[in-house]
């Protein structure tokens, strides 16, 4: 991981060795461009990025957002006349959505748009939490791994004093106190917390990156610490950041849904897939329906992400192509791929 | 050393503190231990308030309150003192008491899932590693993928309606159809072959011989009922003796290592006898008699192997105490099975024996052998739904791991100085993949007791998870501080267990 060639884009220091050493590659494009068409190659991770904005455009467009109307003309909490024990109405062969797609619960409100109301507030998780969490984790771990010194040992005590909670009990905490002010309010105080290994990994990166040539060159040419920092080595550690960030962002949104299954998340009227789960468990037998559609999309949508996760670390980290045999003999870095692993986020 | 163990613990102990007074403050500023009393309309309810506030001491500002909880809990540090006070809960009761009785149900399941969790992990990805870039290898990546976006109180409600109900269905009548009989022979059949590889006329062997051999197996047993009297029988447990002797003198060293051969068959046979000579034993066992039979086995093994010796006693050693390990869980296996037929028919299980809630059926009785099937029978769907992310992290690290040292020189140098493929795998590639495990297995801990707290509620476990999540429903600050104490007083025993280990396993790191 310490030995990531150069991701990174191309204005930031590009690296003659590591250009010159992919034989396999034409030359003349940038190093954006190079991740880029690597990622375009890998076929499991488009897949999964146009089924994520499948998931996304059909929860965000379904019901509408916000002050935005949406094509569904239900809502999630209105009740309607119960059909047919609630039956699925949708088909695919030929396809028609019908009545009630999805089919009611117990007291007829209408699933399909409870469910798309669900995947909104997974998304807004997703994002919230992700972004938070990324740019927190980023400033704590460039501070901590650039000066070093005290600045580390104060930076990395508080983290290690978040990091012996667990997180479902961190998140299990805040939930209580947030769950009922909305899932905006919840993401962002679970994005407060989330950043442990995020920042971990950013201030492994630094500690490899500031002893490079380039950071040497850019502070004889007078550049400010902050400006080495941002300017300068973290476009370097762009893409551990990228591909953890995305990871996280699937076990954020897994976290949410477990904690609304607990009854600690997101609560009534507003709708989590994990509630959903939660609330019909015990019908198991009498609406299957209930039960599926809520899992499934959980399902989709993580593991779309952690797909679109392995696609941008092939991408920012071909090490293991034919192309590049070079081979990593570095006693400090304990593993071979460490930003495959969820930052600090267990289920 | 002692020093490093010392320092450590201290910063330990200093970071303890600063998290048990972050998640104090969080849990008072989150909770409100009122709330229920807020819309009571019962006569007495201010004074039920009063009760309340004067109990937990509600009018003292949160950081004078925490001084009071830790004084508490620091009588807890101090062994055999009886000083331990974790406070009270809505009810009056003891905290420490509730969490002793809550303990042990959370400590069988994460113990368990933490040795599955390695078990599988690690081997599946081990051969994934060593078959890159096959059939199995991505089966097996997609798999871990699959098991990181599950949510795990999704699979569990699902492992209670497919798993358990249908299991104990076909118990009632064990009869196994042509039809499935063949489904199952040919998965068998393609899990083998894509695990022996090979080329395709190979793997074409593999799969007939392995698929038919399943199915066959299969319509034996159930037309002998052996589902129902299941049992190895002294055959069986001979030839898996042989068996198990084989294999491990093929692992270690080879089968032309006269030494070798003669270590694992003496221990064989100790085996054999001792299974014969041990039934009445092993017929009122409790569980200490089971772990001193264990470890005797493990030292005659040793001593076997001390006393062929040879020019490599160390590995001698380690063969003998192996096989005997393997032939006494053979064994083990072999009485629980005697007990299976006695523990379904028992009048507490009547035929159903995969429970989908609780931690033991209370009513039970009978000897130590019905009591330990009737826990696992109660772990294995728990610990099934919760090994599922471990077992997806432990095989991606360890495929990269091995990948990463198939690469190294000295792997390279085995090779090239005439070593057999099998012993530059075992005994060069294997161990040292492993070393980088150690840190994350004991990171998984806290994770793996999180992921408790999902399966217990599902599964309706009185374990820990329990106790804290239905505190925390009610406000009650006090067991959950209880649950947060031990979990990371867990987490931080087993980081420094880690860190010992690794400069333990890994020379270059002590050096530093």
């Amino acid at each position: 991981m310490t030995m990531l060639p150069e991701p990174g884009v191309p204005s930031a220091d590009p690296d003659p060795a590591v250009e010159a050493s992919k034989p396999g590659e034409t030359v003349g494009l940038s190093q954006g461009r190079l991740i880029l068409r690597r990622f375009l190659g890998h076929k499991l991770a488009l897949i999964s990025i146009s089924l994520f904005v499948l998931v996304a455009a059909l929860g965000l467009s379904s019901i509408g957002f916000g002050p935005v109307p949406g094509w569904w003309s239900k809502t999630p909490n209105s009740l309607y006349p119960l059909r047919d024990g609630g039956q699925p109405t949708l088909s695919l062969i030929p396809f028609k959505m019908g009545e009630h797609p999805f089919g009611q619960d117990g007291i007829g409100r209408d699933y399909f748009a409870m469910c798309m109301r669900g995947i909104q507030n997974s998304l807004l998780v997703i994002f919230v939490i992700g972004i938070l969490t990324t740019v927190i984790g980023s400033v704590i771990g460039a501070l901590s791994g650039y000066y070093r010194g005290w600045v580390d040992s104060v930076l990395m005590r508080f983290t290690d004093l978040i990091l012996v909670i667990p997180v479902l009990v961190l998140a299990a905490v805040i939930g209580k106190g947030l769950g009922a002010e909305g899932a905006l309010l919840l993401s962002l105080f679970m994005g407060l917390v989330l950043w442990t290994g995020m920042a971990r990994l950013v201030r492994a990166e630094f500690f490899s990156l500031r002893e490079r040539e380039f950071v040497d060159a850019a502070r004889v040419a007078g550049a400010s610490s902050l400006r080495i920092i941002f300017k300068h080595i973290y476009p370097n550690a762009i893409g551990v950041v990228i591909v953890s960030a995305t990871l996280l962002m699937s076990a954020a949104m897994l976290l949410e849904v477990a904690l609304s299954f607990l009854g600690l998340g997101i609560q009534a009227p507003d709708v989590s897939l994990g509630k959903l789960i939660s609330d019909n468990q015990t019908a198991f037998n009498a609406r299957p329906w209930l039960f599926w559609w809520p899992g499934l999309f959980i399902i989709l949508i993580a593991l779309s992400i952690n797909f679109i996760g392995d696609g941008l670390r092939d991408a920012f980290d071909p090490r293991q192509s034919k192309f590049n045999p070079r081979k990593t003999k570095d006693p400090q870095k304990p593993i071979g791929d460490v930003s495959w692993a969820n930052p600090g986020i267990g289920s | 050393m002692a020093a490093f163990i010392f320092r450590r613990i201290l910063v330990s102990f200093l970071i303890l503190l600063g998290a048990s007074f972050l998640i104090y403050v969080m849990i008072a500023l989150a909770t409100d231990p009122l709330q229920e009393f807020r819309e009571s309309r019962l006569p007495n309810r201010d004074q039920l308030i009063a009760a309340r506030v004067q109990a937990l001491d509600l009018n003292t500002p949160i950081p004078l309150r925490y001084l009071g909880w830790l004084q508490g809990a620091l009588g807890c540090a101090l062994p055999f003192a009886d000083t331990c006070n974790l406070g009270l809960n809505f009810n009056g009761q003891q905290v420490s008491e509730l969490l002793a009785r809550a303990v042990p149900a959370t400590l069988q399941l994460v113990t368990s899932a933490t040795l599955i969790a390695w078990i599988v992990g690690i081997s599946v990805g081990i051969v994934s590693a060593l078959r890159q870039n096959t059939g199995f290898d991505y089966s097996v990546t997609f798999a871990a993928f699959l098991f990181f976006s599950l949510p795990s109180f999704w699979v569990a409600v699902l492992a209670k309606e497919f798993i358990a109900l249908p299991f104990n269905d076909f118990l009632r009548d064990p009869v196994i159809s042509p039809l499935a009989a063949i489904g199952i022979g040919a998965v068998s059949g393609f899990i083998w072959s894509s695990l022996i590889g090979g080329d395709r006329r190979k793997r074409l062997a593999v799969f007939a011989i392995a698929g038919v051999g399943t199915a066959l197996v299969l319509v034996y047993l159930a037309a002998t009922d052996w589902f129902l009297n299941p049992g190895l029988g002294p055959v069986i447990v001979v030839l898996s003796a042989a068996g198990i002797a084989a294999l491990m003198t093929m692992l270690l060293s080879s089968l032309k290592d006269r030494k070798a051969v003669l270590t694992s068959g003496i221990t064989a046979v100790i085996g054999v006898i001792c299974y014969a000579a041990l039934q009445p034993v092993l017929d009122d066992a409790t569980f200490a008699t089971l772990l001193l039979l264990g470890g005797i086995s493990l030292a005659i093994g040793g001593a076997v192997g001390y006393l062929v010796g040879g020019y490599d006693r160390g590995m001698q050693m380690r063969l003998g105490a192996m096989v005997a390990f393997f032939i006494s869980l053979v064994v083990l296996i072999d009485r629980f099975m005697q007990s299976w037929n006695a523990y379904v028919t028992n009048s507490a299980i009547r035929g159903r024996p995969i429970p989908t809630i609780g931690s033991s059926t209370p009513t039970i009785r009978g000897d130590f052998w019905i009591q330990a099937t009737d826990t696992f029978t109660h772990l294995l769907l728990p610990t099934a739904a919760l090994v599922l992310v471990s077992i997806a992290t432990y095989s991606r690290y360890s495929r990269a791991g091995m990948l990463d040292v198939m690469n190294q020189d000295y792997i390279r140098t085995a090779r090239a100085k005439g070593l057999p493929e099998r012993t530059v795998i075992v005994r060069h590639a294997f161990r040292n993949s492993l070393i980088p495990l150690a840190t994350i297995v004991a990171a998984d801990v806290g994770a793996l007791l999180g992921g408790a707290v999902i399966t217990e509620q599902v599964f309706a476990i009185p374990g820990m998870g329990q106790l804290f999540i239905a505190a925390l429903q009610r406000g009650d600050p006090n067991p959950v501080m209880a649950f947060f104490l031990v979990v990371a007083i867990f987490v931080i025993v087993f980081n420094l267990i880690a860190d010992l280990s690794y400069a333990a396993l890994d020379p270059r790191v002590r050096a530093r």
